[in-house]
């Protein structure tokens, strides 16, 4: 068996003087993957620890017979890198929105619909109508595709993580609530109060 | 002639003007009295077109409005009416009378409560909301709204000092397309569990009120959006049934050209032979009118005139964002160009001097050969 040499944790542990973990009956608020000590970059602590592993002196042997007895030794002190990091620190992706339609739907047709777009980033703009391929839209906004519904269309520019620059193109469909029975109660009340004073007012 | 010149006091003019997605029609009724009948805003614009050209004049003719009319609810005829109704307190102000009924008012309530734009609904809520204000405030009172229904006179412009006598009259709703609108209202009408949405002009028009304008020995028949259902009662049927004696020289064709509305019997029994026509396009939804419109319309007479020429030109974008969205929309187009205009002007004090057709901002005449047109 090779020597448990690299140190790992799980949920709820912690490590000891001896390097050994045990089990904490107390849940740690701390990451999945705590890699204690964090002295070096994931990919040095990574070949330190293969190189820790290959140090042992059983190691070749051990693979060989674990090869002849059909019985693979999965190695259990492999570290796990962190968490990706920006290359750059401090970069997170950033969208730049170059255009932005409000849309309303107006027709639907086989396998998709028709809009009108509204220009929100120039106002002085026409409005369009243009017809939507319902593959291009996320499943998940399927059952919004109605007559009367509106959404919102951006294309922009993403700053990736790598700080790449991607053009992306979105379609987000407004998620409205449904109208509750008071509240159509209270526009009617309204509706007959307006009525009547346009009546009273002839 | 420019534009901006008004007509002579003894000239009574008919203009219509349509963007592509709505009309408003301007009668000069005169002495410098006028009658608007819808709205429609140029691109970028809230107030009516209407406004737009009265103030051009310089002459005060948007103080001679006299009334204002809704021939429906639907955004492409009364997108800017509110603003209209406030610059002309003193207006008398009528819609359909199928609007004058709980469940429309409801509507508008609810819709007010929704998700607001691009519904004619919102405008009508803006201008109930505008008279209800006037009326609490006291001080600048518009007028509450009257209702148009079939063989109501809604002006009569009499005197000896006119300088020719002018009458307004509605010859729809029937009671029969009465009973038609309110079910079409109910079917828009949001009921509890529904999503929120906007209303959408997806419905028929069976509220629209048709005008039979007399202005001196002249005579009009606006036909708003009415259809024509087939059946006695209801549509162009029921105009048909109290018809005038008399035949109209000019015809604001309804429902922009479109074949449903299409009653070869007023063509027979309401105009004049070859009468000056007006067609407004409607280039949103399914683009009318047809070319198979065009062409019918191009074969009942050879004074048939079309606002605007297509849809307008597509604003330049970004490169990115062209091909983004070549990449995302399998069909495109602009649904609105600049405002188009066919004014009509007969001298009524010259009974033989013919009448004088001005096309501006891209209004066209209507040939045999129609599919060019558009």
């Amino acid at each position: 068996m090779p020597q448990r040499l690299s140190i790992t944790f799980s949920p709820g542990q912690k490590q000891t003087s001896n390097g050994f973990s045990t089990t904490s009956d107390v849940v740690s608020d701390s990451p999945v993957y705590d890699f204690q000590p964090m002295a070096t970059s994931g990919a040095s602590q990574l070949s330190s620890s293969l190189r820790a592993t290959a140090s042992s002196p059983s190691i070749l042997t051990s693979i060989a017979t674990s090869v002849v007895n059909v019985e693979p030794e999965i190695p259990s002190g492999a570290i796990l890198p962190p968490p990706l990091k920006p290359a750059v620190p401090g970069r997170v992706p950033r969208l730049k929105t170059l255009q932005l339609w409000e849309g309303t739907v107006t027709e639907l047709r086989e396998g998709g619909f028709v809009a009108v777009l509204s220009d929100k980033t120039n106002s002085s703009n026409p409005d369009e109508q243009a017809v939507f391929d319902n593959s291009e839209i996320s499943p998940g906004d399927h059952a919004l595709i109605m007559p009367g519904s509106s959404f919102y269309w951006i294309i922009g520019a993403e700053n990736t993580f790598g700080g790449q620059v991607r053009n992306v193109s979105t379609v987000q469909f407004r998620r409205v609530p449904v109208w509750p029975q008071k509240r159509l109660e209270r526009a009617a009340e309204r509706a007959r109060h307006l009525r009547e004073s346009l009546r009273e007012a002839e | 002639m420019s534009r901006s010149t008004p007509p002579s006091t003894n000239e009574f003019e008919i203009s219509v003007i349509g963007p592509g997605r709505g009309e408003c029609v301007l009668l000069h009724l005169g002495d410098n009295e006028w009658c608007v009948v819808d709205s429609c805003t140029a691109r970028g614009r809230t107030e009516s077109v209407a406004i737009e050209y009265l103030n051009s004049f310089e002459n005060g003719a948007l103080d001679g409005v006299k009334i204002v009319v809704a021939t429906h609810w639907h955004d492409d005829h009364i997108r800017g009416l509110a603003s209209v109704l406030r610059r002309v307190p003193s207006a008398s102000f009528f819609c359909s009378a199928a609007l004058d009924k709980e469940i429309f008012f409801e509507l508008v309530g609810i819709t007010a409560n929704g998700i607001q734009g691009r519904s004619g609904v919102d405008e009508f809520a803006a201008i109930l909301g505008l008279i209800g204000d006037s009326a609490a405030e006291k001080t600048l009172r518009l007028a509450t709204p009257k209702w148009a229904i079939e063989n109501r006179k809604l002006l009569d412009l009499i005197g000896v000092d006119r300088t020719f006598s002018a009458t307004v009259t509605a010859l729809s709703p029937s009671d029969g397309t009465l009973a038609l609108a309110y079910t079409e209202i109910a079917q828009v009408l949001p009921k509890t569990g529904d999503i929120q949405r906007r209303i959408t002009n997806l419905s028929p028009n069976h509220t629209s009120v048709v005008l039979w304008v007399e202005a001196g020995p002249m005579r009009a028949l606006l036909g708003a959006d009415l259809l024509h259902t087939g059946h006695a009662g209801e549509g162009w049927g029921a105009v048909l049934s109290c018809k005038r004696d008399e035949t109209a020289a000019f015809f604001k064709v309804p429902h922009h050209g479109s074949a449903n509305a299409d009653c070869p019997e007023v063509w027979d029994q309401m105009l004049r032979e070859n009468p000056i026509a007006v067609v407004t396009p409607f280039t949103s939804g399914v683009p009318l009118p047809k070319s198979s419109d065009l062409l019918r319309l191009a074969g009942r007479t050879t004074n048939c005139y079309c606002t605007t020429a297509g849809a307008g030109k597509a604003p330049s974008r970004d490169a990115v964002v062209e091909k983004t969205m070549r990449r995302q929309v399998t069909e495109r187009r602009v649904v609105e160009g600049a405002p188009g205009h066919v004014r009509v002007r007969w001298s009524l004090t010259d009974q033989m001097a013919n009448p004088v057709v001005e096309l501006f901002n891209g209004a066209h005449p209507v040939t045999i050969d129609a599919r060019a047109t558009l």
